[in-house]
């Protein structure tokens, strides 16, 4: 009788086995793969505010020429070009320009002859290029992206002239 | 003896039964299988995104018009990319796709419609797929 036993349970056992090993076949059948894929984003430096120091100079009633100075920017080093577009906000752009960054700390003049009232309020985009620095971010799997500076600054003033801080 | 195989045989009659009506339920199925694998970048080290040219129009202020990426491993030449540049809010300023390029480590994408730079917060990539 024990030995009857026995061998029922282990032909029970030997069935569940086959029939597991059966599944697992079948499973083991598909086979799945994956191209490559990544997605990562990243956000765009700016300056902190009052970065830039803006220097105006004045021939008359106008704007002759802006001189840029970067205080702590480290989208921007020296070689990098900048560029500058003033606006005043009811005419919008009013004057732009290009200039290299060069010295310590780095600082360049942008030369534009624009008329301007002391009392119109203007805003001030300053951009790097290239920059060499920027922020960093990782996906999921594994992807870096590093995201260069664009704008460094884009600043306003109310009512008081161009901005001297940027 | 007699009733042992009295038993055996009622066995037999009862199971044939059973046998009997589990072969007549038809059943079939589709084919069903389940996999996984993971999802792998084609690069580890880092990309960069720059952006140029930048130029200027009047009333917008400067725009840039293609983005440039560098750093690429070889691992991820010849395969599509899609760049998005964003604006606060997370919303699309535009897109450019394409295929990364069969050799080298450096791309620029097809010009777009130029774009305020001030208006880009971010930048989105995808690579493969």
């Amino acid at each position: 009788m024990r030995k009857r036993q026995i061998l029922v349970r282990f032909l029970a056992t030997a069935l569940v086995v086959v029939a597991g090993t059966a599944v697992v076949g079948r499973a083991a059948g598909l086979g799945v793969s994956s191209d490559k894929l990544s997605a990562v984003s990243a956000a765009l430096p700016i300056c902190a505010s009052g970065s830039v120091t803006v220097a105006n100079t004045h021939g008359g009633g106008n704007i002759s020429k802006i001189t840029l100075t970067l205080k702590s920017c480290t989208g921007a080093v020296a070689g990098n070009t900048l560029y500058a577009t003033l606006d005043e906000m009811t005419t919008k752009s009013i004057g732009d320009g290009t200039c290299t960054l060069a010295g310590t700390p780095p600082a360049c003049a942008i030369s534009m002859t624009v008329t301007y009232s002391a009392t119109d309020s203007y805003s001030l985009e300053v951009l790097a290029e290239p920059a060499s620095t920027g922020t960093t971010s990782t996906s999921a799997n594994g992807l870096k992206l590093v995201s260069e500076y664009l704008t460094l600054r884009t600043c306003s003033t109310a009512a008081k002239g161009p901005p001297t801080t940027c | 003896m007699k009733r042992i195989l009295g038993a055996i045989a009622a066995g037999v009659v009862a199971f044939s039964g059973i046998y009997a009506l589990a072969a007549s339920l038809s059943v079939t199925s589709n084919t069903l299988g389940a996999g996984t694998v993971a999802v792998a970048s084609c690069q580890s080290t880092a990309i960069n995104a720059a952006y140029a040219p930048l130029a200027y129009t009047s009333g917008t202020g400067y725009t840039t018009t293609s983005v440039t990426v560098t750093g690429l491993a070889s691992t991820c030449n010849n395969v599509p990319y899609r760049i998005t540049l964003y604006q606060t809010g997370g919303g699309s300023l535009v897109e450019a796709t394409g295929t990364t390029p069969a050799t080298g480590t450096t791309f620029t994408t097809s010009a777009f419609t130029a774009v305020s730079a001030a208006s880009v917060t971010g930048v989105a990539v995808v690579l493969g797929g």
